[in-house]
């Protein structure tokens, strides 16, 4: 993932969003810097288009009204960073608890779909990857999304989720095991 | 975030773990995103957030926190169960601080007295007594010794017993 990189410096774009006058047109310029990074981030963990626009659209959103909060303690990115994760958890959350109240045939159902279409295209095997993403735990699939796609450090990623590093490397083995046993078992 | 040399890492981390996972990757391409999606965003998010502030304004202040207490316990009343409810607990309360009142008031503290505060209190008080009265009071009570009145004469057989008694009880050596 490379690091964006907006015409504007960040103390300027913080000056700006910390100004009444100037919030609005401040908050323009962050979208414009930051939008498409937080969009790949958001729809690599949730998958459809729809739910990552109505998840970034949250996402900012919250960061609007929370700039005022916002204390520079940590890059401005990596806190828009930490937002979207959230927010996208607390999305893939909720759509857990949708699935599970599915009954056990419309699951098998959609199983057997995707197998059909498996290796087709890159869709299909973005389709598993997404499924076998939802069987982790939460703070596996953080880390996995932040390493896997993102390609982050793992000194960042304990930025963004505030937690050591050491933790971090234990969960994104267990996350790669999980994910790849679970490929082999669904598609190959 | 996300260097080259990060990059390179990441891959080759995960090239040692799960091999078939990294060649997946390496097919991986970004997601399709719908033409013009990024340049209709922010006038979307901002139409969104003064939706947002409208309905916030539109919204009425809350009552306060007693009418909030009032109305809930309103509607309680309007439920003939919990009405009869409330009822009986009503008076059950009342009952049971009536009981409690009787038994406080018979639970008042003992006063403790001495036969020397009673002996100082008559002594105090004497000339507010009718010693009459109180002589026929005592000559009525079953067992009480016959007393002697003004008007009695003494016999003179119990005068002579009465005072040898006296001298039996007087230690000669007291008195030497």
């Amino acid at each position: 993932m490379q690091a964006p990189e907006p015409k504007i410096t960040e103390d300027k774009l913080l000056a700006l969003l910390r100004s009444e006058q100037t919030r609005d047109s401040g908050f323009r310029l962050l979208m414009q810097a930051y939008q498409e990074r937080l969009y790949l981030h958001i729809r690599r963990m949730v998958g459809e288009h729809e739910d990552a626009n109505d998840v970034l659209q949250n996402c900012l959103v919250k960061v609007y009204r929370n700039i005022g909060s916002f204390k520079a303690q940590s890059a401005l990115y990596t806190w828009l960073y930490r937002i979207a994760t959230n927010e996208a958890m607390t999305f893939l959350r909720k759509r857990q608890r949708h699935v599970n109240k599915l009954q056990p045939e419309d699951e098998a159902t959609a199983g057997r779909q995707l197998r059909a279409d498996a290796w087709m295209d890159g869709e299909a095997v973005q389709e598993h990857l997404q499924r076998a993403l939802e069987t982790l735990p939460d703070r596996q699939k953080q880390v996995f999304v932040m390493r896997y796609y993102d390609e982050l450090s793992y000194a960042e990623i304990a930025g963004i989720l505030k937690t050591s590093v050491g933790g971090l490397k234990a969960s994104y083995h267990h996350a790669v095991k999980k994910i790849e046993h679970y490929l082999i078992n669904t598609i190959i | 975030m996300g260097n080259e040399k990060n990059k390179r890492s990441v891959r080759e981390e995960l090239e040692s773990i799960a091999p078939n996972l990294a060649r997946l990757r390496e097919q991986n391409s970004p997601p399709e995103v719908p033409p013009g999606y990024f340049d209709q965003l922010s006038d979307e998010v901002f139409r969104r957030i003064q939706r947002e502030e409208a309905a916030a304004r539109d919204v009425p202040a809350a009552p306060p926190v007693w009418q909030q207490w009032w109305q809930g316990l309103s509607s309680l009343f309007q439920r003939p169960a919990y009405a009869l409810a409330l009822a009986g607990v009503a008076i059950l309360l009342v009952t049971i601080s009536v009981f409690n009142r009787s038994e406080v008031a018979d639970t008042t503290p003992d006063i403790a007295m001495t036969d020397e505060d009673i002996n100082d209190y008559i002594d105090y008080h004497i000339d507010d007594f009718d010693l009459d009265l109180l002589a026929e009071e005592m000559a009525e009570e079953p067992g009480s010794a016959p007393l002697l009145m003004e008007e009695d004469s003494l016999d003179g057989e119990l005068m002579e017993e009465y005072f040898d008694e006296l001298l039996d009880e007087i230690d000669l050596e007291d008195l030497l």
